[in-house]
């Protein structure tokens, strides 16, 4: 969809895996769900203003057991990867509701 | 169990004896000394607490409608879980869809669900009737012709039609009786539930104040035209034109932020792609368009190619729209107050939590802001850890544990795990990762050289333990006792766990002896200094190579670089051990030689 085909974000033992086109598909703990166009479009101007200020990496190593994530943006041409150990930006769970709504609407 | 309040505590003397029976008796002390003295936190994110009980529930609906399939006589043998967490197979989930379409449905939508199709009457609905078509030849199988829709209303006057509608009526009455058995087992959650409205509630609040205050502040640097229209707006209005989210969670980005001079850009580069340029745009539009100022609708109505983007910005220089545009210094002013003001409501809002309140006297520099700011910010980040801090009962350390959303099968080992740091940590190692002056690890910035090494022998240890633990029947937080079968993979990976075998079997007594006393020397001096160094990085690399998808490609027998690598990996820690024995071999000839030096010399 507009140069960007998938997003996959990896948490400990959480994978969440969006694949983008006229129908989208959400893929969440082996199941999956299609969504519209329209209502992906809605999704993704979240997504992408949730991630608008996010640096590549975010290290802590000052606590042993750090959460280790991972988000990936496949686009055409490219990866795009922001990732973290220990930290994540401030506004992080926001991603993961974001989430948890598209799984919970597309029920 | 009360979800919202477990005594870790009460789960200390099982794991205490679980890892004395694995180091052994010379470990005693320090194991109990060191776990009994330590503050243990348990705190709730309603996030994450929502989400675990979301996955106990699809856990749930799939036991009870496995246990309705056999009911109603399917097989269920043949696609029978071969483990409780285990997913569905493909063709129970397809018989469960045609039955009552997606598992998430079950006893929830009880009225929308296929079994219930036949005894609805309001068949001037094409799509039910439909449905029903659909659903009865799901029932008749594929062994006779299909039904046809014109062929219904004939259909549902013979006999046939008449014993399928009772056998329904059966799938009915067993549904039900699961139904009740679904709402029942539910109720357990009642006081979370409310708790996570509640603190939803508190957290949104919070938000949608500071979000206004925002508002507010940033009126007076808005221009003339700006604030006259600003006037006319009401609150949920003027939230639209700041914020780019409608929840009351106004982190992230503005509408504003997409006029800087990073996202005028990137509309210009041709490097960015149209997804990123098609959101700008949007955001900015939103901005305009909630302001009340009229904009062409065929300029915005899609986003979809570079020309689109080269006439919005064609339109964005014109003269008029100049006056529109929020400056440099307005952007500046909202950047840093909505960053501010949203970092001061999540402080706020961990800060008054009821968990923090319950453990924040134990610290003795709670006063102090900075360390306040890192507890709040552990809390926010859901942290499962370990970590040194001086508390006012000279606790040993301090342990913050939490359910994580997707911890189903995973909660006690995360726990037993923690335990095994806290015998491990002294004041600079955690067992053999130096925690202030490590190197990082070459091949993943994000860790330090000893770290993924120490957690994969961790989670060895932890695993014993959970075995011994599980073995005597003991279920601690773990939901009805289930372990998931990917615990072995759980923080490391079990392939990386299989090349640290034979150093845990053949060097046991030295890895336990260096990890409880945070001395990586011990061992150092058995197996010598360069073949520990190229265990680190053995475990560093194939952790990586895991991470480059080596599980998957083992599986699926694909042979390419990762592949490769790992195979020259395992080739060169055989020539590890071969060294390492050697080494020992040299090392307890020395030590027996130096022993008859000692004895003769006395």
């Amino acid at each position: 969809m507009l140069g960007l085909q998938a997003i996959e974000f990896i948490q400990n033992q959480t994978i969440v895996k969006i694949k983008l086109g006229d129908v989208s598909t959400i893929i969440y703990n082996n199941y999956n769900k299609e969504i519209g166009k329209d209502k992906m479009k809605d999704y993704l101007k979240r997504f992408l203003s949730i991630i608008d200020n996010w640096n590549q990496e975010y290290v802590d190593n000052q606590f042993i057991d750090g959460i280790d994530w991972k988000l990936i943006l496949v686009y055409d041409q490219r990866i795009k990867e922001y990732k973290g150990y220990g930290r994540t930006p401030s506004n992080f769970p926001l991603l993961k509701e974001l989430f948890y709504s598209m799984i919970e609407s597309e029920k | 169990m009360d979800l919202l309040n477990i005594n870790l505590k009460s789960f200390l003397p099982d794991i205490i004896d679980a890892y004395k029976e694995i180091y052994g008796p010379k470990y005693y002390d320090i194991i109990e000394y060191k776990l009994n003295n330590s503050l243990l936190i348990y705190y709730n994110n309603y996030e994450e607490l929502r989400q675990y009980i979301e996955n106990l529930k699809t856990l749930k609906k799939e036991e009870l409608m496995c246990k309705f399939l056999d009911k109603i006589g399917v097989d269920i043998g043949k696609f029978q879980k071969k483990h409780q967490l285990d997913p569905l197979s493909t063709e129970a989930l397809e018989i469960i869809t045609n039955m009552v379409g997606n598992i998430w449905q079950c006893f929830e939508n009880d009225d929308t669900i296929n079994i219930r199709l036949l005894n609805r009457e309001e068949d001037k609905y094409s799509f039910i009737k439909k449905r029903k078509v659909d659903f009865i030849n799901f029932l008749r199988g594929s062994n006779v012709a299909t039904l046809t829709m014109d062929q219904f209303d004939n259909y549902i006057q013979t006999d046939e039609y008449k014993n399928l509608k009772k056998q329904v009526d059966y799938y009915n009455k067993v549904y039900d009786e699961l139904s009740i058995e679904y709402k029942e087992w539910y109720k357990q959650y009642d006081n979370c539930l409310l708790y996570i409205n509640q603190e939803s509630e508190r957290k949104d609040q919070m938000m949608r104040e500071n979000g206004m205050k925002v508002i507010s502040i940033m009126y007076k640097f808005m221009p003339p035209n700006i604030q006259k229209l600003l006037d006319t707006k009401s609150d949920d209005e003027k939230w639209k034109i700041f914020f780019t989210s409608l929840s009351s969670d106004f982190s992230g980005s503005g509408n504003i932020n997409y006029f800087d001079q990073k996202h005028m850009d990137e509309l210009t580069n041709p490097n960015i792609e149209l997804i990123h340029k098609w959101h700008i745009i949007e955001c900015q539009v939103t901005y305009f368009e909630s302001l009340g100022l009229s904009l062409p609708y065929e300029l915005f109505s899609s986003c979809e190619t570079e020309e689109d983007v080269k006439r919005y910005l064609n339109f964005l220089n014109r003269e008029d729209m100049k006056n529109n545009i929020p400056t440099n210094n307005i952007i500046k002013i909202f950047k840093f107050l909505s960053s501010d003001l949203y970092n001061q409501t999540l402080f706020d809002y961990y800060t008054n939590s009821e968990y923090f309140k319950k453990y924040q006297s134990h610290f003795a520099n709670i006063d102090d802001m900075k360390f306040k700011r890192q507890l709040a910010s552990l809390f926010h980040d859901n942290k499962v850890c370990v970590f040194y801090e001086p508390t006012n009962i000279n606790e040993f350390t301090t342990m913050l544990y939490t359910i994580c959303g997707n911890g189903v099968g995973y909660l006690d080992m995360m726990l037993v795990h923690e335990c095994g740091h806290i015998i491990d940590l002294n004041s600079k190692f955690s067992g053999f990762h130096e925690i202030t002056k490590d190197k990082p690890n070459p091949y993943n910035s994000k860790y330090i050289m000893g770290e993924r090494f120490n957690e994969t022998l961790t989670d060895m240890f932890a695993l014993e333990a959970l075995e011994k633990l599980k073995a005597k029947g003991i279920n601690m937080l773990d939901y009805k006792g289930l372990v998931s079968p990917m615990i072995r993979d759980l923080n490391t990976y079990n392939i990386v766990k299989q090349l640290l075998n034979p150093l845990v079997s053949d060097f046991r007594e030295q890895v336990i002896d260096a990890k409880v006393n945070g001395n990586p020397q011990i061992l150092i001096n058995c197996i010598g200094e360069n073949n520990y160094n190229e265990l680190i990085d053995i475990v560093n690399k194939v952790d990586y190579l895991c991470k480059q998808g080596l599980i998957v490609k083992l599986e699926e027998k694909i042979n390419d670089e990762v592949v490769k690598d790992y195979y020259e990996q395992v080739t060169r820690t055989k020539v590890v051990y071969n060294n390492i024995y050697e080494y020992y071999n040299n090392y307890l000839l020395n030590e027996q030689q130096s022993n008859e030096s000692i004895n003769h010399t006395m």
